[in-house]
């Protein structure tokens, strides 16, 4: 039997309930895979983002305002530790490499970040993919979403507490605080990062001491950058990164540097706490996507049950051609089938393009590079629906299948 | 040859009024139609010859009594065994067509087909298109939704001629018809019982087409009556 015809015929008939019905199904479903996709996506974005920092080490206060701070550039004032720690990290033996991270000031609302050279070479791993690494405590090397291009002079801005900045734009109240002595000079840029110091403009963390008139941590000015510091002059500093020279070690640094005064954490600790929590928000809102999908697919079902009441002459026509009552019930089911199958894949489209231009939106806000797939749960889901949707039409395919042509012929 | 002769006994059918009272619609306590013969159903309307026709054709189970085709007790045929029956040895045309608006021309014509097989054989087709042409209807590919009533009558002779069958029941075949077509569908429905030897009942109320019949039964009431 070709149940086609008659399937393609009654589509035809009902276009816009089949057109309203593959929408409404579209969209309960795009909601539970946008929703896992997403939330799956920013974990894997902001994991790999942390890959940088092994061990932060910074004052006591707020491990997740340390680390959102620290990895993912949110500003926020942090209290300092002491600069001479980093002599003390540069002489450890279980220390492979150790970079302070200076925050505070902006340009064109890209934060402006002090550190050192080995922390802007990720420990050797980067090159920059134009000009060259800085060499003097006025030149600044970008990250490779900054709009500057190489030989631009810059002057920071402070930043104040609560402004909030658009990367790429200079408001008013960064004209309006410019350490207008500090002039820098762009000088190299780095490849991509896809994290948030794509937007980032990395100087010599001298140059943030100056600028801020803490001297320059170092005996005599216009010497060598970077470590080793003098011990009686160097500045604090809002947190440190710490690359340990073994895996093992990296656990004996935390513990060692969790006392006296300073907080010593592994971003991916923090950042468990953090999924943990979006994973039960995630939980939840997955389940009121699929109690959502329910109602709409009960809904459906409703309105098809109405749909074949109304159909039941359309059917009697058939058995009066001598059609049997499992042809009957195979062109309803297989139209009920394949409308809400067009509805849940159209969903898995919809999630999918929705967790994309989300995750556009979050990158040009954060520089948090994700890349959404839909995962195992989310095709589960849509597997599950469409279960749901073919034992929907199953009922129907029985209802159609049921009561006396001749009946229905006269009514 | 086959035998297409049928034997209705003691057959009722009952149906139930707007309060649920039963009362009769159809009483026929012997009724014999040999086989190849051209059989009138005359009567008013209302009077149940529509009804008869539904149940020859298998489509109404009677509330008593039985139906025989030959040596097929349709009485005793399951829904499904009955469809098939219907299918292989039933061309009905219904008095309100009863097409596929969505369908075309052509595919209304060949959708019985679809109930048996996936596709129609080149030789089940070239039929379809010589029975669409003969009742002169142009463009097979036109919607049904679109036609006169005149040619959905057309489409729907076409489509109880296409399988070839052994009974042909026809319920007002050319009530929509002006003279010229109702006189070609009537000599198509005879030429075609007459080739395969196949019974042909007609139920009408025109007299040009009972005059052509070899037996012509009244209906009145619900009484199945041989008319003088």
């Amino acid at each position: 039997m070709n149940p086609f015809p008659m399937v393609l015929a009654d589509l035809r008939a009902m276009r816009w309930g089949a057109f309203f019905t593959i929408v409404l199904i579209g969209i309960a479903v795009a909601i539970g895979v946008a929703v896992g996709s997403q939330e799956r996506a920013m974990r894997q974005a902001s994991a790999r983002a942390s890959d940088d920092f092994p061990l932060i080490i910074g004052a006591p206060s707020s491990q997740a305002q340390l680390v959102l701070t620290a990895v993912y550039l949110q500003p926020e004032a942090l209290p300092l530790i002491e600069g001479r720690l980093l002599n003390t990290l540069a002489q450890d033996p279980r220390v492979s490499g150790a970079a302070p991270l200076a925050y505070g000031d902006i340009v064109n609302g890209y934060p402006v970040v002090g550190t050192t050279e080995n922390f802007v070479t990720r420990w050797g791993r980067l090159k920059p993919t134009e000009g060259r690494l800085f060499g003097q405590e006025n030149e600044a090397v970008i990250g490779s979403a900054v709009k500057l291009v190489i030989g631009d002079t810059i002057t920071p801005s402070h930043g104040v507490a609560g402004h909030t900045t658009t990367a790429g734009e200079a408001d008013e109240e960064e004209a309006g605080n410019r350490h207008e002595h500090t002039k820098l000079t762009v000088v190299g840029r780095l490849p991509r990062l896809n994290s948030s110091w794509d937007r980032a403009i990395l100087v010599p963390v001298e140059s943030v001491w100056e600028t801020h008139g803490l001297g320059n941590g170092h005996l005599v000015d216009g010497g060598k950058l970077g470590p080793p510091f003098d011990a009686e002059k160097v500045p604090g500093v809002p947190a440190i990164v710490v690359k340990p020279a073994q895996v093992f070690q990296a656990y004996q640094l935390r513990s060692t540097y969790r006392q006296n005064g300073t907080m010593a954490l592994f971003p991916a600790e923090v950042l468990v706490l953090l999924y943990q929590a979006m994973g039960n928000v995630k939980e939840w809102l997955v389940f009121a996507a699929v109690i959502n999908n329910l109602v709409v697919f009960l809904a459906i079902v409703l309105l098809l049950v109405n749909l074949i009441g109304l159909r039941r002459r359309r059917y009697a026509i058939l058995s009066a051609l001598g059609a049997t009552r499992s042809y009957i019930a195979l062109v309803v089911g297989l139209g009920a089938t394949m409308l809400m199958t067009a509805g849940c894949a159209f969903g898995l489209a919809l999630g999918w393009g929705g967790s994309l231009l989300v995750s556009k939106i979050i990158a040009g806000q954060t520089g948090l590079a994700m890349n959404p797939q839909p995962g195992l749960d989310e095709l589960g889901l849509v597997g599950l629906m469409i279960g749901i949707g073919a034992i929907c039409a199953l009922f129907l395919a029985f209802l159609a299948s049921r009561g006396e042509p001749s009946e229905a012929l006269r009514s | 040859m086959t035998d297409n002769s049928a034997t209705l006994e003691g057959l009722t059918v009952l149906r139930r009024d707007s309060n649920g009272k039963l009362f009769s619609t159809l009483s026929v306590p012997h009724l014999s139609i040999p086989s190849g013969a051209c059989i009138g159903i005359a009567g008013p309307s209302g009077a149940g010859k529509s009804t008869l026709l539904d149940v020859l054709a298998g489509l109404l189970v009677p509330t008593t009594g039985s139906v025989t085709w030959g040596t097929t007790p349709l009485s005793n045929f399951t829904d499904r065994e009955r469809a098939i029956w219907r299918r292989q040895n039933v061309g009905q045309v219904f008095q309100d067509f009863l097409l596929i608006p969505e369908l075309s021309i052509l595919a209304n014509v060949v959708l019985p087909i679809s109930f048996a097989r996936l596709w129609a054989t080149t030789d089940q087709r070239q039929r379809a298109l010589d029975v669409i042409a003969s009742l002169g209807l142009k463009d097979a590919g036109r919607h049904a939704a679109v036609l006169s009533r005149g040619e959905q009558q057309r489409v729907a002779l076409a489509r109880a001629l296409v399988m070839n069958p052994s009974i042909i029941l026809a319920d007002e075949p050319t009530a929509s018809l002006d003279q010229v077509s109702a006189s070609l569908v009537t000599d198509l429905l005879f030429d075609e019982a007459r080739q395969r030897h196949a019974t042909l009942i007609i139920a009408s109320h025109e007299s040009a087409i009972l005059s052509r019949m070899d037996l012509v039964y009244r209906i009145v009431g619900g009484e199945v009556q041989e008319a003088a």
